[in-house]
């Protein structure tokens, strides 16, 4: 399944940060993972596309990450473990559950008691 | 010369410290947990060590374009790192670098070639397991050292490798020439998946299994190829072969003092044990 998004590849079951998709996604991992710092932080907050450009990524990734589409970020060869770093910069940074249930398509409540066996 | 008290497994889910900081202890969602950890507290709190080998994985914090395998801290002190939220509001860990370059030493002979790091920031992976077994205190009681296992970039470790690290790592502790009490913790886990068309994914059956066997079978676990550690427990989940580190450390007889599951928390089942060797055992890494 694909969603919206010029040339979003597909999601994987299982995305095994593999060497694939480490280079294929180095730079769109590499600016999330540089919000880890509070002064890229707020550059970032400032003017989001203008830091992911020269940050060097594609129109597609900018467009997904200004979406917050985790889907298709994780599609593209983003790991969580980087991506989480730019939700961590939002106002309010979405539970981690959030991102899982969004990532399948399924709503969240749905999420919590089909997957995660929440009662 | 210095002794191995025992080894501990914890998981690192950073929606602990949250629930913690969200004054969450005593909600139905998390009370049965936390609750299942205070038998592992009350022996740490009994037992006293002096130093936690704290085995863990950075997430993507103080290393991006450069993955050690593995690494050890040897600084005298640790930050909590910033992961995107601020720094977390908790004391730094006050480090053993005595020991830490003694088992650098130690593991380099035995042909383990950890990366030195002489500065590090630590994440939730060593703050979590930390504050599950002594709370959030002005100064910690015990002091720590780091030993960081890459689970993140592939190619990871292979399940057998962090075993023998164990190996390694126990007889370095074995031969350190002083009277302190030390614990090994080895952390991550249990199964979970943070993304991919299998996010969610949560074996509590696995869980349950890892729990035993890692006390009683734990060559079946250390036999076990990377593949089926993410087939079982997820791809996130597979980062349980940390806790081989750990297990590798002990003698293949523990006595379990406590264990512990619940699931889920956040995204992933969570787990805590206690094991100590039985008095007068020869444990195996010497051999």
């Amino acid at each position: 399944m694909v969603t919206e998004g010029a040339g979003a590849p597909e999601m994987p079951d299982v995305p095994l940060f593999d060497r694939t998709r480490a280079l294929r996604s180095y730079k769109l991992n590499k600016m999330a993972q540089s919000l880890r710092n509070a002064e890229n932080r707020a550059r970032f907050k400032a003017d989001e596309a203008s830091y992911m450009h020269a940050a060097g990524l594609d129109e597609g990734e900018i467009s997904a990450v200004l979406r917050r589409d985790w889907r298709e970020l994780v599609g593209r060869g983003g790991n969580i473990f980087f991506l989480l770093k730019i939700t961590a910069s939002d106002e309010r940074p979405l539970p981690l559950t959030v991102i899982g249930a969004h990532q399948i398509n399924m709503p969240h409540e749905e999420f919590l008691r089909v997957r995660l066996g929440k009662i | 010369m210095a002794r191995l008290i025992g080894g501990v497994g914890a998981s690192h889910v950073p929606s602990i410290y949250v629930a913690l900081d969200r004054g969450l202890r005593e909600s139905p969602d998390w009370k049965p947990f936390f609750d299942g950890c205070v038998p592992c507290q009350e022996w740490a709190a009994q037992e006293k060590p002096d130093i936690a080998i704290v085995v863990f994985n950075d997430h993507g914090n103080a290393f991006f374009d450069k993955t050690p395998t593995f690494a050890i801290g040897c600084a005298d002190r640790y930050m909590p790192i910033d992961e995107g939220y601020g720094v977390r509001d908790i004391s730094a860990f006050e480090g053993a670098p005595e020991l830490s370059w003694h088992i650098i030493d130690r593991l380099v002979e035995s042909h383990f070639d950890p990366m030195i790091c002489q500065e590090l920031e630590v994440d939730h992976g060593l703050q979590v397991p930390m504050e599950l077994l002594w709370g959030r205190p002005e100064k910690w009681p015990v002091k720590v050292v780091p030993l960081l296992v890459n689970v993140i970039q592939y190619p990871i470790p292979t399940p057998a490798r962090c075993w023998e690290l164990g190996k390694a790592l126990r007889r370095a502790v074995d031969s350190y020439p002083t009277d302190e009490k030390i614990v090994v913790l080895g952390t991550g886990g249990l199964s979970h998946q943070l993304q991919g068309g299998r996010a969610g994914f949560i074996n509590r059956e696995a869980d349950l299994r890892w729990l035993e066997d890692i006390a009683s079978d734990p060559e079946k676990l250390r036999r076990m190829s990377r593949k089926d550690y993410v087939d079982m427990f997820g791809s996130e989940g597979a980062e349980l072969i940390m806790w081989l580190v750990m297990r590798g450390a002990l003698h293949e007889t523990v006595d379990v003092i406590h264990r512990h599951y619940f699931a889920p928390a956040s995204m992933t089942g969570v787990g805590m044990i206690v094991m100590e060797e039985r008095p007068g055992l020869v444990n195996h890494g010497r051999s």
